[in-house]
């Protein structure tokens, strides 16, 4: 059976009767995707279990004022996001700073980490977690998501030229990280 | 000798594990708490703050009313009392078809000389357990959502912070 | 026109105490009670718990409850709005003491609990029932990042 396209799943959605099914519809295509960003961001599997249904509830609530302006996985990457940022706000009034959440998220990541697991990979992630919130932002929807500035410019709500700095400079401190580190 | 890192190679994999059969849980659990809270939010969310404050306020118009009726009780009814104090034969011949318990003169004396304040502390005695157990009732039927739902930001901000001072300490641990 | 005023500022000064008094757990025993009774409708849904057993196991709850409570109620919290960065060396070390006490506290409650709650549940029981709470906490957590949110929007 072909993949039902956005357009159909808006539409299904707008429905009363069919609302639901174009609610799976969309978390069927899309949770893995949106979900994966929230785990880069916050680590822990079980808060980005909680995000990820977090931000499919609120799509749930709001997605009727979707307009189109952009694409959908733009939309739904941008909830997400939001999401992801509430957590850090809210855990910075626990835990004072920004720098402190990026201690508490490496902690997390090596406790996360089995022995089977890839230890460049590890590291990687540690450099990313370091990485100051906008950079790390920017890199992670560029490097892994491998989205267009364009589209990561509706996400953040950034300037292109402000992003591709940004990931300019956060390529760098990783690529450093990795060459002090190994 | 130690791998080199690429930044550009194809392959981005990520050392995070995901429980097996998580993304097939999700989406039904998902829409399952959606539709819960849609149902829970359809009417007493978003009337949430006018109908609070409309319920505050009509108590406390109902208790500021019910204050001056009671403060004003006393000024009008110590002149009848003492008026039934003067003519006692005659009001005892006029009670008899009077509903109210008879009252003696000796708790009749104890009603006209009990302070205001005494008085006041009484009716609050009377008063509060009477709340008290009006919630206690409502009590076994409240679910953890309906109980949060009632509560105030700082009350949910509290409780919060009690909840993650202990996630800190303890929740690790059960892992 | 002066019983009018009379009566609103008597509404207000209510409703300030009222709202005064909600800000503050340690001065709402009620919403304790509500609180607790909360608890123990979900560790009976989560440990599916006969009526004769919850009978058993809720004077015991009840006891644990209000010690773990008390450790609680009287923490002193960080005040509002001020960062780590912001508390003194002397603060902060305070603060940490205070933590890590009341960490070993909490602990030593639930360890001597525990060979009491196995009078009516099972070591699993026991296990899911602390479980059940952290789940409490997770979801109270997650109600304030809701509120947090709909502010923010």
């Amino acid at each position: 059976m072909n993949e039902a396209t956005d357009e159909q799943i808006l539409f299904l959605f707008q429905n009363p009767g069919t609302k639901d099914k174009g609610f799976t519809l969309l978390m069927d295509r899309y949770n893995r995707r949106i979900y994966w960003h929230i785990r880069r961001l916050v680590v822990a599997h079980e808060d980005a279990q909680d995000l990820l249904q977090e931000t499919f509830i609120n799509v749930y609530k709001h997605l009727h004022t979707f307009n189109g302006d952009s694409k959908l996985y733009t939309w739904l990457y941008r909830v997400a996001t939001n999401e992801c940022l509430r957590l850090f706000k809210e855990r910075k009034r626990f835990l004072g700073s920004f720098e402190e959440i990026s201690e508490k998220l490496v902690d997390t990541l090596h406790e996360n980490s089995t022995l089977e697991s890839d230890q460049v990979l590890v590291r990687l992630q540690e450099a990313i977690l370091r990485l100051p919130e906008k950079q790390r932002l920017v890199f992670t929807l560029r490097y892994y998501d491998e989205l267009p500035y364009e589209e990561i410019s509706k996400i953040l709500d950034s300037s292109v030229s402000s992003l591709k700095t940004n990931y300019h400079l956060a390529s760098s401190k990783v690529k450093a990280f990795m060459i002090k580190e190994a | 000798m130690k791998e080199e890192f690429d930044l550009d190679k194809p392959q981005k994999p990520m050392p995070y594990q995901v429980p097996p059969g998580f993304f097939e849980g999700i989406t039904h659990a998902t829409l399952k708490e959606a539709k819960r809270r849609e149902a829970a939010t359809a009417t007493p969310k978003s009337a949430f703050p006018w109908q609070i404050w409309a319920m505050a306020a009509s108590v406390a118009v109902l208790l500021a009313v019910g204050y001056f009726l009671w403060a004003d009780a006393p000024t009008t009814r110590q002149p009848i009392a003492k008026a039934g104090g003067q003519h006692a034969p005659v009001a005892r011949h006029e009670a008899k078809p009077v509903l109210a318990p008879p009252v003696t003169p000796k708790a009749q004396k104890k009603i006209e000389s009990k302070p205001e304040a005494a008085m006041a502390q009484e009716k609050a005695s009377n008063r509060e357990p009477r709340l008290a157990t009006r919630k206690l009732e409502a009590g076994p039927e409240e679910s953890l959502d309906n109980l949060l739902a009632s509560l105030s930001d700082e009350e949910v901000a509290e409780l919060a912070a009690i909840a993650a001072s202990e996630t800190y300490v303890y929740e690790e641990s059960l892992q | 026109m002066k019983v009018y005023r009379t009566l609103m500022l008597l509404g207000i000064g209510l409703l300030l105490v009222v709202s005064g008094q909600a800000q503050d757990l340690r001065n709402n025993p009620q919403l304790q009670e509500r609180l607790t009774q909360v608890k123990l409708r979900e560790i009976q849904k989560t440990l599916l718990l006969e009526e004769e057993k919850m009978k058993a196991l809720s004077p015991i709850y009840r006891r644990y409850e209000s010690e773990v409570n008390s450790i609680h109620l009287a923490r002193q919290a960080r005040p509002k709005g001020t960062s780590l960065q912001s508390l003194s060396a002397e603060e902060a070390d305070k603060l940490v003491a205070q933590q890590l006490d009341n960490a070993v506290k909490l602990s030593t409650i639930r360890k001597n609990y525990y060979p009491e709650f196995k009078t009516v549940l099972t070591a699993q029981q026991v296990m899911t029932l602390f479980k059940a709470e952290a789940q409490i906490r997770r979801r109270v957590m997650l109600e304030m990042r809701r509120r947090m949110g709909n502010r923010a929007k």
